[in-house]
């Protein structure tokens, strides 16, 4: 027994070695483990899986850092960690259980989620983050880098300062935030309370507002751009100071002094919306 | 959230401090069983609350912080105790661990009851399932992930362990 | 039953848990076998003095004083949690009395509201940024300058405006949809700060 054990940990050393460029690891966590991921630069990517363990594949080059992975049971911390000021990149592919809570620290790595069912949590300075499947949350956040969400989410935040935000799909509870990003919802799922919100950029709005929801746009310059379905049920309410309102939706309030609210209703007793903005461009209209 | 943990996490010591003293003993009967050794007990109690300060900011109160700072303790022990068998392992090729292990000869101070120091007399593995099992009541599932070893292991050392320490009461 | 049944079952049973059938077919063959008789007997014994076990034991009193010395200051955490937190309770206050104004007004109900009360406001606001504005400036270094350069562009952007907003208010300072555009803008300049005060925290 012993020399075959001393042989084999001969072979494995120098194996060892020579892979810190590729890494391929594997450990058991919970169903519904909690996740660190940490990769500045490179990319990430995460899909959900029917195992309880977290795999991952990629290339970690010297320049990049060091690879890290560990935990047990119920929470656990992948990544790749670097004293230097600015590391190379390093690509990561990591499985991860579908149930998993995924938190995910990026600088300028591309970040891409896909798979996961539990609450997905990512952070990033001008890395874009793309999340597709059936998150019960999501939470993202950027500073440059582009937010694209398609899910089936029943509570999301989107967060940047000049990225663009578009939030496909998820429905419930929903707030993107700019300052000179634009934001694009395009909905599937009906809103029961949304907040969409932009100092400079345009944002639009493609979606159904659920009777009793509550729907709030607010810009400074950027322009709104509001779709709801022809039986959309609402009581509308409209500010601009120095931009024009273009209602497409029915007779009511047409054309509107500048400076006053504008209010109509497209039915009554539905959800409520309201838009303010300094001098950006509303129109409302049907899809 | 507390506010002696919420003070903790902002950064103030004397709020800790008080955390300490709270859940010390709690702590440190874990840490004293789980290596049968207070030199070593005492030095993974101060361990594990370094740890704690250093991660408190992760505590999000979803469970109880008392929970939290168990399985911190826990999973902080055995990670020692694994290095420790990896080293060990090295040196000896056996496929069980069990085999190397030898039941030591006389617990440190500090353990004062019988069982307890026959717990400490145990082997490492089989102290350890024991009392994460038997005494902390942990399952065999999760006991198993936490060492990194079989279910199958984690059962066969208990029995195993509930055997010697009989055999130790009985003397 | 062979012993592997057993020691599978053996908590069970000793904790009453096992249908009749069950309980017969394990006790025959414990009754039996000499290996599953031990392990039983074990079990039994030691159940109610492991339950007797004390789940605290003192360690000795110096022990945290080894503990005290090894913790790493969490200054620059406390001072960023800090203005985190004056900016949280500042906004909490003007974030109520704001909604306060913005309800009253989309009710379309004529309350009298007090003349100083967009003043305290902005008050509130500025507190806030400024509070973080500070917090930042300590941790400047910790940021990359890509960052602070997209929150400068951002700021100016913001900043922009607000100055815009606050001068069409200072003509018309009781239109309350007005306020509450400014103060959007505000909450922006405070969210942006608040985010980038994070990013500073877990580089």
């Amino acid at each position: 027994m012993r020399p075959i054990v001393l042989t084999a940990v001969l072979v494995l050393a120098p194996a060892s070695i020579s892979a810190q460029q590729r890494i391929e690891r594997r450990i058991a966590v919970d169903a519904a483990a909690s996740i660190r991921i940490f990769n500045l630069n490179g990319t990430t990517r995460v899909t959900g899986w029917d195992r309880d363990s977290i795999a991952v594949t990629g290339s970690v080059p010297p320049a990049a850092g060091r690879f890290f992975m560990g935990g047990t049971g119920p929470a656990a911390k992948v990544g790749v960690f670097s004293d230097s000021a600015a590391p190379a990149g390093a690509d990561l592919d990591i499985h991860v259980p579908r149930g998993a809570t995924v938190w995910i620290k990026s600088f300028t790595a591309n970040v891409e989620v896909s798979g996961v069912v539990g609450d997905i949590d990512i952070s990033s300075v001008t890395g874009s983050i793309r999340v597709d499947g059936a998150p019960r949350r999501v939470t993202a956040e950027a500073m440059d880098g582009t937010i694209d969400l398609t899910t089936r989410a029943v509570y999301t935040r989107a967060k940047t300062a000049s990225g663009a935000i578009t939030i496909r799909g998820g429905g419930g509870d929903i707030t993107a935030s700019t300052v000179s990003g634009i934001i694009r919802y395009l909905g599937a799922h009906k809103v029961i309370t949304g907040r969409l919100e932009s100092v400079t950029g345009p944002v639009t709005f493609e979606g159904t507002v659920m009777r009793g929801g509550t729907l709030e746009v607010e810009t400074h310059d950027g322009a709104i751009d509001l779709t709801v379905p022809p039986d959309q049920l609402a009581d509308f309410d409209v500010t601009t100071f120095a931009g024009s309102v273009t209602n497409a939706l029915n007779r009511e309030s047409p054309v509107v002094p500048k400076g006053k609210p504008v209010r109509f209703s497209a039915g009554s007793g539905g959800a409520r919306i309201t838009v303010r903005t300094f001098k950006g461009n509303v129109r409302v209209g049907p899809g | 959230m507390t506010e002696l943990i919420e003070r903790a996490r902002q950064g103030d010591d004397t709020a800790f401090g008080a955390l300490y003293r709270e859940h010390a003993g709690r702590i440190h009967a874990l840490c004293l069983r789980l290596e049968g050794d207070s030199g070593r007990a005492d030095e993974l109690t101060q361990d594990v609350f370094v740890r704690a300060w250093e991660r408190l900011t992760t505590f999000r109160g979803e469970s109880a912080f008392s929970t939290w700072l168990h399985r911190l303790a826990v999973n902080l022990v055995l990670t020692d105790r694994r290095s420790a068998w990896r080293r060990a392992r090295r040196e000896f090729t056996a496929e069980d661990p069990g085999l190397y292990e030898r039941p030591r000869e006389a617990p440190g101070p500090g353990l004062r009851l019988d069982l307890d120091q026959a717990i400490a007399a145990l082997p490492a593995g089989a102290r350890a399932v024991f009392v994460l099992h038997d005494v902390e009541g942990y399952q065999h599932g999760e006991i198993a992930t936490l060492m990194g070893v079989a279910e199958g292991t984690s059962k066969t050392q208990l029995f195993r362990a509930r055997r010697l320490l009989r055999k130790a009461l009985d003397r | 039953m062979i012993c592997n049944d057993v020691r599978e079952r053996l908590d069970d049973y000793l904790a009453g848990a096992l249908d009749d059938e069950m309980r017969l077919a394990f006790e025959s063959h414990a009754a039996a076998c000499p290996e599953c008789s031990a392990d039983l007997g074990a079990a039994n014994v030691l159940a109610p003095l492991t339950a007797a076990l004390p789940r605290s034991i003192e360690p000795p009193a110096d022990l945290w004083s080894g503990i005290a010395g090894r913790l790493a200051p969490r200054r620059p955490a406390r001072w960023r949690m800090a203005a985190l937190a004056a900016a949280a309770a500042i906004l909490l206050v003007v974030a109520s009395s704001a909604a306060t104004l913005w309800f009253v007004h989309s009710r379309g109900e004529p309350v009298p509201i007090a003349n100083n009360s967009t003043p305290a406001i902005e008050a509130g606001y500025v507190d806030a940024s400024a509070a973080l504005f500070r917090a930042l400036d300590s941790e400047r270094s910790r940021l990359a300058p890509a960052t602070v350069a997209t929150l400068e562009r951002n700021l100016a952007v913001i900043d922009a405006a607000i100055a815009e907003s606050r001068a069409a208010l200072a003509g018309d300072p009781d239109n309350r949809a007005l306020a509450a555009i400014l103060w959007a803008s505000y909450r922006q300049k405070v969210a942006l700060l608040e985010q980038v005060t994070r990013l500073a925290d877990q580089t």
